[in-house]
């Protein structure tokens, strides 16, 4: 039964990645591909209906974690708090940039939170590929099953790793290049014109990366 | 993509010996691999072709695969480990260490069952509402 719900969480997880990985490829590339305040919304539409929904991954595969496997939820929640709040903060800022930039009529105001958007995106894409790298690479778990890291020790791998190393870093750079790439071809299937033409441009070099 | 993803698949090799190991004792495992590989290919033969609506699916379902392929190589490769240690070998969390109770498994299943179904028919329902090209029109403010 145990090898059923880790193949099922494993699934939520890759529906989740799968999913919200296009609305986090979306933002990375936004700024690239989308250049007036028309166009903006034409790659915001693209994603504006579903990107919550796609959300609902994330809760499930963490409920079903909880349920299935508490001694892990427990022990990775405990030992990730910092960069867990550090994505907790990151997704907050993702969901109401796409939420406030309409809201009012400023010079200001809409590319504020277009950049926001767009590095919130960014920076998830590469906290996911580094908590992946954490798991493959291994946490310093002790006798009761729990750890602690702290963000970055000095980028090694060895006995005291940081939740940031060489390794974990290079995994989320994939994951960086891999969500952009994702999201760029979400761009270029919904959308029509000069949007279109430079999703195209922008999913050739990094398929290439 | 490709250079990275070459450059990680080295890397994880040497770093976890449980992905060398799953994949030599079962070689069904090369399918995830090889399904990250295909998505690779579709990808760059897509690409180089003209945009057309049918065309743009099959880019979008190729990347869709390789991230696919890459997550459950991953997967496969960790089994039975869901986090290892890097400590010693004793205390990584496995499926049967980390596990719930069996009775509590067998009973969430049947409502995990239910709740998928739930779940998947809001998302076929959503998708099938919003398929087709984004338009964006002039008085609409929002997205």
């Amino acid at each position: 039964m145990e090898t059923v719900w880790y193949c099922l969480i494993a699934a939520m997880l890759a529906t989740y990645v799968l999913l919200d990985g296009f609305d986090l490829g979306t933002g990375i590339v936004y700024l690239i591909v989308a250049r007036t305040d028309s166009e903006r919304r034409q790659v915001l539409g693209s994603i504006g209906p579903i990107w919550d929904g796609n959300e609902v991954w994330l809760l499930a595969a963490g409920g079903t974690l909880y349920f299935a496997f508490p001694v892990l939820y427990g022990s990775s929640f405990s030992g990730f708090y910092l960069p867990l709040m550090i994505v907790l903060w990151l997704l907050i800022l993702r969901g109401i940039s796409i939420e406030f930039r309409n809201h009012l009529q400023s010079p200001v105001w809409a590319p504020l939170w277009d950049v926001v958007f767009c590095f919130s995106s960014l920076l998830l894409a590469v906290f996911y590929g580094a908590a992946l790298g954490n798991v493959v690479r291994g946490v310093p778990l002790d006798a009761r099953g729990y750890f602690f890291e702290p963000l970055w020790t000095d980028f090694r791998l060895g006995p005291e790793t940081g939740v940031l190393d060489w390794y974990t870093i290079l995994i989320g750079l994939a994951a960086f290049f891999a969500l952009t790439l994702h999201g760029a071809t979400w761009v270029l299937l919904k959308t029509t014109g000069s949007v279109q033409g430079r999703s195209r441009r922008v999913a050739r070099p990094v398929f290439g990366a | 993509v490709i250079a990275m993803t070459v450059l990680i698949t080295i890397v994880t090799f040497r770093i976890q010996p449980q992905v060398a190991v799953n994949l030599s004792a079962h070689r069904w495992g090369y399918v995830f691999p090889g399904l990250a590989v295909a998505g690779l290919f579709l990808l760059r033969w897509r690409l180089a072709k003209p945009t057309t609506p049918q065309n743009d699916r099959q880019v979008f379902l190729a990347s869709s695969a390789y991230l696919l392929g890459m997550l459950t190589s991953v997967v496969f490769g960790l089994y039975p480990y869901v986090l290892p240690a890097s400590t010693a070998q004793a205390y990584s969390l496995t499926v049967y260490n980390a596990k719930a109770g069996e009775y509590g498994l067998r009973i969430g299943f049947v409502w995990w069952v239910i709740g998928m179904i739930l779940a998947t028919g809001y998302f076929v329902f959503l998708y099938r509402h919003f398929a087709g090209k984004v338009e964006v029109h002039a008085d609409h403010k929002g997205y």
